[in-house]
This record gives structure tokens, sequence and C-alpha cells, in this order.
């Protein structure tokens, strides 16, 4: 289970014998493994590829880093203000304050209620921080802009809207606020080159703002143009 | 800490003492095989902060509302101890609440704790208005001008969409929605810093149901009290809780942020309830 070299300096995140499997009780407490003694480490603005087969456990990497998935043994160091911070052992409590202001996710497909408005799902990371909601939602149309997303869908729920639209806002959510660490899962999956080319820029703008992320790409060339390193998992 | 919970048990009959031992999760049942008696909070622990939205899960039966009603103190406990910051002792330290006398219960129900009942009938005073019921929590307070208990009353129905217009009438005229509407007014007036709930939502059709989740949720953004949520639809605790807390047979069998509990549960118990969603 390795990878090309990571220089070990400066780190904002470090992941030492990361290990996940899942017992089924309802199958007979079958064990399946996701993935083991995984070790890499990531520094500001920075940003590692994780590839892999279809299966490998890379989408699981993320989950557990966010901690959807719990970790099975290892240690996650974040690296924060000075302070290190096992993400494997903090608190529930400890890792949603980290969440709402540190850590950042993009899942693969969009999760919303029917009955929020793209503007408003985008800005809420931004008015759970406090923000003024209406500069909040400001920020959120001009980042809906700037993601080619048509002006008359902004008060819309996004779960009508199309399979690259819901990315797009997806991605728009994930990014609105700039986080120290940011998980991104096939961030340009079901997008056309326009579009994807602006995703691709929106994070070389958060490489350059000092984000450390952590992303899955389906498309190889597109990983090349914004990855630093990469990880090859074999599950 | 907002809330911490300790060793909290309830027993209903009488105790032969080690009913604690001879029941739970590992035991399999709540029921004591030696005395029979049912065990339906067996020393739970657990801790709330600012802020934070706690779900209950489980089945019928595993202790959830009784949980509730322990905090609430609508029933005595049989052992352990809870502390709640909003209630300190003279000397500074925080007070057992289980140990409170009754003024200082209701001083507790009238401005810092609050509770909705999935029967509006446990959590209204049906005889009086609606606008009564949202003065009793403002009178407790210490408020005693009519023309501000009164208006404060009517800022609470405009706050949870209710017609304001209808303030006089009693919770019967209201529809079950609306009642529970009323529930909210009344618990926002205690200007809680905790908010218990139980069941809220259950037995509403879906679209009342949404408004009001939406509402509570809205609500909580906004005022930044912390909430126990009690409901064994994994609906409402994904729309509405940022931790979860699974119950069977008056234990805790699992916890964890929620996303966590329903995408990656460890307990088999869970398992089982995860994959029965619809």
């Amino acid at each position: 289970m390795i990878m090309k070299a990571v220089k070990y300096s400066s780190n904002r995140l470090q992941v030492i014998n990361l290990c996940k499997s899942f017992i089924l009780h309802n199958r007979g407490a079958v064990r399946i493994n996701g993935f083991s003694d995984l070790s890499f480490s990531l520094n500001s603005g920075e940003l590692l590829a994780l590839t892999g087969q279809s299966g490998a456990g890379k989408s699981s990497v993320l989950k557990t880093i966010y901690r959807t998935y719990r970790p099975g043994g290892g240690q996650i160091l974040f690296h924060r203000d000075g302070q290190t911070i096992d993400l494997a052992a903090c608190t529930d409590s400890e890792m949603l304050k980290y969440r709402l202001s540190d850590i950042g996710f993009v899942t693969q497909f969009l999760k919303i209620l029917p009955r929020v408005s793209a503007m408003d799902v985008v800005a809420a990371p931004l008015i759970a921080l406090g923000e003024n909601p209406e500069s909040a939602r400001e920020q959120a149309a001009r980042l809906l802009r700037r993601l080619y997303i048509r002006e008359d869908l902004f008060g819309i729920s996004p779960l009508t809207f199309s399979g690259g639209e819901q990315q797009r806002v997806n991605i728009a959510r994930g990014v609105i606020v700039p986080r120290k660490l940011l998980l991104l899962d096939e961030p340009t999956a079901s997008l056309d080159d326009k579009s994807a080319v602006r995703v691709l820029e929106i994070l070389h703008d958060l490489k350059k703002q000092g984000s450390c992320i952590l992303a899955i790409f389906h498309d190889r060339q597109r990983m090349l143009q914004v990855a630093d390193n990469e990880l090859n998992i074999t599950g | 800490m907002l809330l911490e919970i300790e060793n909290l048990s309830k027993i209903y009959g009488e105790s032969c003492g080690r009913c604690l031992f001879l029941t739970g999760d590992d035991q399999g049942s709540a029921i004591c095989p030696l005395c029979n008696s049912v065990v339906a909070a067996n020393r739970i622990n657990l801790r709330v902060e600012d802020n934070e939205v706690l779900g209950i899960v489980g089945e019928s039966g595993s202790g959830k509302s009784t949980l509730l009603q322990l905090i609430y103190r609508d029933i005595p406990a049989s052992g352990g101890r809870i502390f709640f910051r909003e209630m300190v002792e003279e000397q500074g330290g925080f007070t057992d609440i289980l140990s409170l006398n009754m003024m200082d219960t209701v001083r507790m129900r009238n401005t810092m704790m609050a509770m909705i009942y999935q029967n509006p009938r446990l959590g209204l005073n049906f005889l009086f208005s609606g606008g009564g019921n949202i003065a009793e929590k403002v009178i407790g307070a210490g408020e005693k001008s009519f023309a501000t208990i009164r208006k404060t009353a009517c800022h609470y129905f405009e706050k949870t969409d209710l017609p304001v217009g209808r303030i006089d009438q009693c919770p019967d005229a209201f529809s079950g929605g609306q009642q529970q509407r009323i529930q909210i007014s009344k618990a926002l007036a205690a200007s809680p810093r905790l908010l218990l709930l139980d069941e809220p939502t259950t037995g509403l059709d879906v679209s009342v149901q949404a408004r009001i989740l939406d509402m509570i949720r809205g609500l909580q953004e906004e005022t930044g009290f912390a909430m126990i949520v009690v409901s064994h639809d994994l609906g409402v605790i994904r729309h509405l809780t940022d931790m979860t807390v699974v119950m069977r047979n008056g234990c805790i069998v699992e916890q964890g942020l929620t996303d966590q509990v329903l995408e990656d549960p460890q307990h088999a118990y869970t398992q089982l309830l995860v994959s029965s969603i619809l």
C-alpha cells in the first residue's frame, strides 16, 4: 500500500497507519476490509490525489478522515494554530467544531433538503460561522456565477438541477469558506470541460491561500493539472 | 459542558437491588429476572455542549422518553446525577438538578429549559388560551406588566406562524400542527438554553412535519440553544441533529456523529435500524 514520496516538513496533515474495516453483524459478523496501514502527509498549499481502482477504498479514506467512518486504528494528526490534534481520537464535539471552521468535505453527490434554494445551500456554511446572511448570499451568488450556474436558478432547489449543476453547487458549498483541510470526492466527474477548468482554477486559488487538499479524481488528465503528489491505494 | 448526566437510572417497580446488573443490552432485556422491575434507564452517561443538537433513537420501550422526562424532572430518578450549567449553587459549584426543590424546578422550567411533548395535552394547559399558555412562562420568569406579557405572547405566535388574531382561543380550537406550534411558542418563551423534544412531529402529515422541523431548526440556528430530540424516525434525526445516541433495553448502545451513526453504524442493533430505512 504505498505511494510516492512525501515531504515531512511543515505538515498540515499527517496520517499514520490508518486502518478501517467494517463488521457486518447482520451478515454473520463478516469483516470487510476498507484499507489498512495507510500513511502519508500533506502540507499547506498542497494537493494530494488519491488514486486506485474502483473499490480500492479511496472514498473510505476521505470519510474516515472526516469521521463519517469511525477510524479503526492509527492516527490522523491535524496541525492547527500551533496545536496538533488527532482527529482519530478527538471527541465528537471537538470534531463538530473542526468541521464547522477548518475541515470541508465535498461528497460525490449533493445531499440536501428539497426545500432549500441553491443560493441558501451555498451560503449556509458562511452563515453557520456567523457571517451576516445578506453578505453570505452575495458571496454565494458570486461563486455560483463563477461556476456558470444560471442566475434564474439561484432561487430554486438544486435537487431539480442536472447532475453537473448539482455537482457545481456542491463544490460551491464546499469551498465558500476557505478550509485548512479540504476533502474532495470526484469534484469534476460529471462536469463539461468549461466548468471543470473553472473548478481546477478554484482549487489552484485555494492552494495559494494555504488550504491543503486531499482529492479523488476520476480523470487523470485533470488530476495532473492540479495535484502535487499522488498516493496510489490498492485495496 | 451544558448538561452532564452521570450514571442515571430509572427503575419502574420495587427494585430487588440487583436489577441494574441483571438487565441491559448485554442481558437482552430491560426486565429484571428476579423482581420483574423494568429498568428504563440503566446507568446512562451523556454530555451535551452549548449549541449542540443530540438525537436519541431506539425502539419503543428502549427508554428514550424516560431519559427526557428524567432530565425535565417529570419523573423522579432511581439513581445518578444530572448537572446543568445554568443551575449553579451559591458556592459556585454545579447543582445536581435531581435534588432541586419544587420552586427551583419551576424556575428552571420557566427560564432555562423547555420541553415539547409528542402529545400537546402534556405540554399545554387546554383550559388556558394559546396566549395564556405562553404567558404562563413569561409570568414565571418574573414579568408583571400585562402589556409586556401580551406583546411577548403575540411575538412568539408570529414567530411560529400562528394566527395572532386567534391568540385568545384555547388549544382545542387549533389543529394538531398548530398545537405543536403553540408548544414551540411556549417553549421559546422560556428562553431556554436546552430544549427537549419528545417525538415532536410524530403523527403529523409530512408537509406539516417538514414545516415544523424546518422551524425548529431555524430557531435553533438563530438562537443557539442546545436540543435533545427523541425520535424513532431516522429522517428527523438526520434533518435535525449533529450527534446521535442509540438506546436499547435502557442502555446507550452506540453514540457518535449523526452521519457516522447512519453511515458506519457499529452496533448490531444500529446496523439493523439503519438497514430498515424505507
